[in-house]
């Protein structure tokens, strides 16, 4: 990996990781009145994607689309404005924290029904299809989104079609508080994905450099017209399934896995992977970059706080 | 098939379209226009696809796809998998990308399985997420009846799509209407829900040879009438007709037959006009009476013309949401011509 292309890489990262951090702070004000689905602790994967595509790349997403839409460009003075309900949200106050979009920079939409945009996904990758362009469509989507039957029908239809698109599977192993093992009858979904035609990939969804460099690979391979591809990227997230508090003490995960994932940090990984290939730069440029995105999410925050609520 | 051609073929229905003669087009059938709409959508415009399970298979979708995949290719013509659900959500997906999308479904039935994609998904959309191409998607479903189809082939889901903001919902009645109405609902920027009869498949009456659109917002006054309304849809607007005549012929009462057309958005104008002339309202509703459109035009109605009315407003429709299969159930199931004018008259003669 090129070495501003890794600063690049570790910017997208940690942006995602601040703005969430923001929002977990402000949280408790009864300010941001929207459930929030935080994307901390997977910010590799949306950030090792992005990282290769362009404007005219779609991506769809899920309700836990923070990370998706911000590493695809969505911007921030828009983003804090829709959590905060005001005018100048990219949703125009209708979305709220699940429903983000910014058409110009390809975030077509997000969907709150698990699994809902992967067709809508299928659909956008048609029509790049239809019109003989590179671009793709990134499909975002959680290990409880393979249980949906919808799922399944647009793997084979994306199949049948060889279509641009790049399935997503992040797999943090809990479809909100319910474990892979409750819900799956297989162990791996991937030599059952491969029947259908697809390219497949396993990843360490928390090892930036890994995830960016097999991404562009494999994005690589779509744009040229080798049909469509599935990875997925073995992750966790840090926080409850939605809101700004860890939900482990319910008991559905435990505490040596939180601590053994949290130890895992990728953000942490890529910051001691620049310092190991630009050492003597690596400090200065990793504390210039922190202060620009503080600076940019301070001044966004500040912005939403002060804007008028949107109305009809 | 050979039982649905049988219903649809029994009878045929008598009305032409009052504006169109003989110079203005030539006659052809229900199907036929359909298919001639579809085509000449396609030929209108290259962001027009046709997606469907059989619709580049033997029978071509009651024969209104054929010859499409010979003109247009498969890119534009999809043949897919039977996977309602996914493709409800690709066309969705093609449509925010800007292509113009129609989805085919045999039956109406089936779009219950797509219900996600259509109520969470495309009827929002367009609210949530600023759409620079609208979002111009058509659902084409046909609605059946007869030769014992049952409970899940006879099904007319009208009312339960209309409550959507997001989602037009129309159901041409006549082979006039039906391409002007296919091809608006092509054009429209918003998604349309497109209904056809299939026992309407084989009427005839003049249509114009050139493209051109009809209103999916409008209901249609077929003939004019004083004493009564009474609203038809699809096609109970056959009964209807020959309700209206018969009554007139003998009963001397002139009733107000409206063709409702559009069921999302209704057309409340034409509506409120023709009750505040005529002070009595008949709706024959193409589904069951409980939670039907005619609940929502009852309830519009007494909202709108309360002092106007001289009789309460009347339904008729079907006997419950379940459709029975046998051949007696089934004739004790619809209701016919001989309710709505026995209800006509009662209308009419109603506190004398």
């Amino acid at each position: 990996m090129q070495l501003e292309q890794a600063y690049h890489l570790y910017e997208l990262m940690l942006k995602i990781r601040l703005v969430e951090e923001t929002l977990v702070q402000e949280y408790p004000a009864q300010q941001i009145r929207t459930p929030v689905h935080l994307y901390v602790g997977q910010e590799a994967i949306a950030a090792g994607i992005s990282l290769h595509l362009n404007d005219g790349d779609y991506v769809v997403s899920n309700h836990r689309s923070h990370g998706h839409s911000i590493a695809k460009g969505l911007d921030l003075d828009s983003f804090f404005k829709e959590l905060y309900g005001k005018t100048g949200g990219c949703s125009a106050g209708w979305g709220g924290s699940m429903h983000l979009c910014d058409m110009d920079k390809g975030i077509v939409g997000t969907s709150a029904i698990v699994a809902g945009g992967i067709s809508i996904g299928a659909g956008l990758a048609l029509k790049q299809q239809y019109n003989d362009e590179e671009n793709i469509t990134v499909i975002y989507f959680g290990d409880g989104a393979v249980d949906e039957g919808v799922f399944w029908e647009t793997v084979n239809f994306a199949g049948l079609k060889k279509l641009p698109v790049l399935f997503v599977m992040e797999d943090n192993g809990y479809a909100s508080q319910t474990s892979s093992a409750q819900r799956h009858s297989y162990e791996n979904i991937l030599p059952i994905i491969e029947h259908f035609g697809l390219m497949t990939a396993e990843l360490d969804g928390n090892d930036p450099v890994s995830v960016a460099s097999t991404m562009g690979e494999l994005i690589q391979k779509i744009r040229m017209g080798q049909g469509p591809c599935f990875v997925r990227c073995h992750t966790f997230r840090w926080y409850g399934h939605v809101g700004v508090e860890d939900d482990t003490r319910t008991g559905y995960r435990s505490v040596e896995e939180v601590l053994h994932w949290r130890s895992r940090c990728p953000i942490k990984a890529m910051g001691k992977h620049l310092f190991s290939v630009d050492p003597d730069k690596a400090d200065g440029r990793m504390k210039a970059i922190e202060e620009k995105i503080a600076g940019k999410i301070r001044c966004a925050l500040q912005s939403a706080k002060e804007a008028e609520y949107a109305l009809d | 098939m050979p039982w649905t051609k049988l219903a649809a073929d029994q009878s045929t229905c008598r009305f032409d379209e009052t504006c169109m003669d003989a110079n203005t087009g030539r006659i052809i059938s229900y199907g036929e226009a359909i298919r001639e709409a579809i085509q000449q959508s396609m030929e209108l415009d290259s962001h027009v696809l046709v997606l469907g399970e059989g619709i580049d298979a033997a029978g071509f979708l009651y024969d209104t796809t054929a010859g499409l995949s010979e003109r247009y290719g498969s890119r534009r013509v999809i043949e897919t998998p039977i996977a309602e659900a996914a493709m409800t959500g690709v066309v969705t997906g093609a449509a925010v990308a800007g292509l113009r999308p129609v989805l085919m479904h045999m039956r109406n039935d089936f779009l219950l399985v797509s219900a996600d994609q259509i109520v969470n998904h495309i009827a929002h959309w367009q609210k949530i997420f600023p759409c620079p191409n609208g979002l111009p998607i058509v659902l084409r479903a046909i609605v059946a009846r007869g030769w014992g189809s049952g409970a899940q082939h006879s099904q007319s889901f009208h009312a339960m799509f209309a409550g959507l903001d997001g989602l037009k919902v129309v159901m041409p009645f006549t082979p006039y209407d039906v391409k002007g109405m296919f091809l608006s609902a092509v054009a429209s920027p918003d998604p349309v829900l497109f209904l056809e009869h299939r026992w309407l498949y084989g009427d005839k009456a003049v249509v114009p040879t050139e493209p051109y659109l009809v209103s999916l917002d409008s209901a249609a006054i077929r003939t004019a009438g004083g004493d009564l309304t009474i609203i038809g849809m699809s096609l109970t607007n056959r009964d209807v007709q020959k309700a209206v005549e018969t009554l007139q012929k003998e009963q001397g009462i002139f009733a107000e037959w409206i063709d409702l057309r559009s069921i999302h958005p209704l057309d409340t104008k034409s509506i409120f006009q023709s009750v505040n002339k005529t002070g009595r309202l008949l709706i024959v509703e193409n589904g069951p009476i409980t939670m039907g459109i005619g609940a929502e035009i009852s309830a519009l109605v007494a909202e709108q013309c309360w002092t106007c009315l001289k009789a309460p407003v009347k339904r008729i429709g079907w006997k419950g949401s379940t459709v029975p299969s046998g051949t007696k159930l089934e004739e004790q199931f619809y209701p016919g011509f001989r309710e709505i004018i026995d209800e006509g008259k009662r209308l009419v003669n109603y506190g004398k």
